[in-house]
């Protein structure tokens, strides 16, 4: 896809995001679509070697949805890769669906159960750990929110993939600065972010998030160090009131609000 | 000839990993003398973690993903209740071929204090999905369970002991039950889980059965209640909390089929054992002493079976 194809098929992953939770009356909409463009990226932009057929290729590249509950986003990423049938995403949060609000490894093309947040960087690193000692070329991605850098587990595991030179490990931060009841700078201040990780050994890339030149440019480049890219992103990107406003961790549009929506998304 | 069980469990695993190169072994930096040849023969299979557990046990599941077999070894209460949530989700929630050997069982740190006392430690591992949970108290069933756990492909969690302790078992048990007869007797049957056996065979005659409940979770039922059929008194001990213990168990399954019989369990309490000492004087201190085993057995011998 061109980078204009990218960006037309982000929205068209948001306003399925925007569907599912409509539907379902629950999800989590602000971090899905902050994280909209990344997961396009890295599924869509041909960053991420998989494909449905071989997933279970012992070569292929991993990612990791460390911010499961942001799982809406990536359900349209999987179907419209190919996972599974687009349609299925209308069962999204239905009794016996298989889309449940955070993603489970049954699901085709999750490779890892999700939801409770500061698990998906360690997994990623033992994923990268065992790639390197097989000597095999794959690369693993870990998105995470930036709330959830307030997990000690995370740091735990950003030493250990720096101490191991992890360069086949990639962590995106999804810097859209909220948290569910307040701004990360008024809660529990995360900056100084870029030097923290810099200072536990790992390469920092601060990018646009909603840029898709700038992140597939971070996602394909790799140094001896583990890459972290922090993609500063805008929570509820694409639905005009929804845009850094607070409130909308995992509210759900009612009324007028949802026609609004689906104007800002066609 | 008795063996000192670490040495069991790491020669085993050392011959494991010899064979298998996807084995690794992950530690929180504990160490063991027994270890050393692990480390210097296979370096690419061995990795000190740091004092991280929630991490060991995240880098373990990606590991294990990745088809890579971990085994993880490190101090027990450190190893459930500081990394649980992971436990539960990366390795149990998942089913991932993850085997944890977690040392200092019951009170074996004894004077060390509650912190890393692992009393509760049983309770907890009860709780996660596909995990077995095994005690071995000898080096032959220390060496066969390291042996199954590899053969299983799911999560498994070892209490490992240390020293050397009287056989009880022979490698070439049928280990898979989970259970097996140590020694027979016709009045009172005392099922005992944990290194704790030792003592109450100090204790026991020809009229007193004991069974070596080995595998904790997921408990023989069957084994348990064939055990019990021909005994109206039955003694359980173990050296961890009463909830969740070996004790409820068995009175949940002998109340579930109307068995109407006498369970007396012997366990540590559910608080935390603030009192500094050895493990023996630990278990005199919670009459899991030898005389105090003795005391009840006795009494439920004057019952009759």
């Amino acid at each position: 896809m061109t980078v204009e194809e990218l960006t037309a098929h982000a929205k068209w992953v948001r306003r399925q995001v925007l569907e599912m939770i409509v539907s379902a009356n629950k999800g989590h909409i602000g971090g899905s679509l902050s994280c909209t463009d990344i997961l396009v990226a890295l599924y869509q932009g041909g960053i991420l070697a998989i494909s449905p057929k071989g997933i279970t290729d012992l070569n292929r590249d991993r990612f990791i949805m460390s911010k499961g509950h942001a799982c809406e986003a990536l359900y349209a990423v999987l179907a419209s890769f190919g996972f599974f049938p687009i349609e299925e995403l209308q069962q999204y949060g239905q009794p016996g669906s298989m889309l449940m609000s955070h993603p489970w490894k049954d699901i085709p093309g999750v490779e890892v159960s999700t939801g409770a947040l500061g698990h998906g960087l360690g997994i990623g690193a033992g994923i990268a750990l065992a790639g390197k000692l097989d000597e095999l070329s794959y690369r693993t991605f870990v998105l995470m929110g930036d709330g959830e850098c307030y997990e000690g587990s995370v740091w735990e595991a950003a030493m250990f993939a720096a101490h191991h030179k992890l360069c086949n490990l990639c962590c995106i931060v999804d810097r859209n600065r909220q948290i569910t009841l307040d701004f990360t700078e008024d809660c529990l201040r995360l900056e100084p972010l870029a030097r923290k990780w810099e200072a536990f050994g790992w390469r920092v890339v601060e990018v646009n998030g909603h840029d898709m030149e700038s992140l597939l440019q971070v996602f394909s480049s790799t140094t001896e160090a583990p890459t972290v890219c922090i993609a500063n992103t805008i929570k509820g990107k694409g639905i005009s009131y929804m845009e850094d406003q607070p409130g909308w961790h995992h509210a759900v549009p009612k009324g007028d609000m949802v026609e609004i929506a689906r104007k800002d998304l066609s | 000839m008795s063996r000192d069980v670490r040495d069991a469990c790491f020669e085993t695993l050392y011959v494991i990993a010899k064979k298998d190169r996807n084995v690794v072994l992950l530690t929180d930096d504990m160490g063991a003398f027994s270890l050393d040849k692990f480390k210097t023969d296979l370096p690419g299979q061995y990795f000190n973690i740091g004092i991280a557990e929630q991490n060991m046990i995240s880098v373990a599941a990606g590991m294990a993903l990745a088809g890579k077999r971990p085994f993880l070894y490190g101090i027990s209460s450190f190893m459930t209740s500081r990394c649980f949530e992971q436990l539960k989700l990366d390795v149990g929630a998942m089913g991932l071929p993850i085997v944890i050997i977690g040392t200092g069982s019951g009170v074996a740190y004894g004077s060390d204090g509650p912190t890393h006392h692992a009393t509760h430690d049983s309770a907890l591992l009860s709780t996660i999905p596909k995990l077995s949970l095994y005690n071995p108290v000898d080096a032959n069933s220390t060496e066969a369970i390291v042996d199954l756990a590899y053969a299983s492909h799911l999560p498994v969690f070892i209490h490992l002991e240390k020293g050397t302790l009287p056989d009880l078992h022979v490698t070439d048990e049928e280990y898979i039950k989970g259970l097996s007869t140590v020694h027979e007797g016709n009045k009172v049957a005392v099922l005992c889980t944990g290194a704790i056996i030792h003592t109450v065979l100090s204790v026991v005659d020809t009229e007193v059965k004991v069974v070596d409940v080995y595998r904790r979770y997921p408990l023989n039922v069957l084994g348990i209640l064939h055990t019990c059929r021909r005994f109206s008194s039955i003694v359980t001990v173990e050296e961890a909390c009463a909830c969740g213990g070996l004790g409820q168990q068995v009175k949940n399954i002998l109340f579930a089929t109307k068995g109407h019989k006498v369970v007396v369990s012997l366990s540590f309490p559910d608080t935390h054992i603030p009192e500094c000492g050895s493990r023996e004087y630990l278990y005199r201190c919670y009459d899991m002493d030898a005389a105090s085993i003795s005391k009840v057995i006795t009494k439920l011998k004057k019952r009759g079976c």
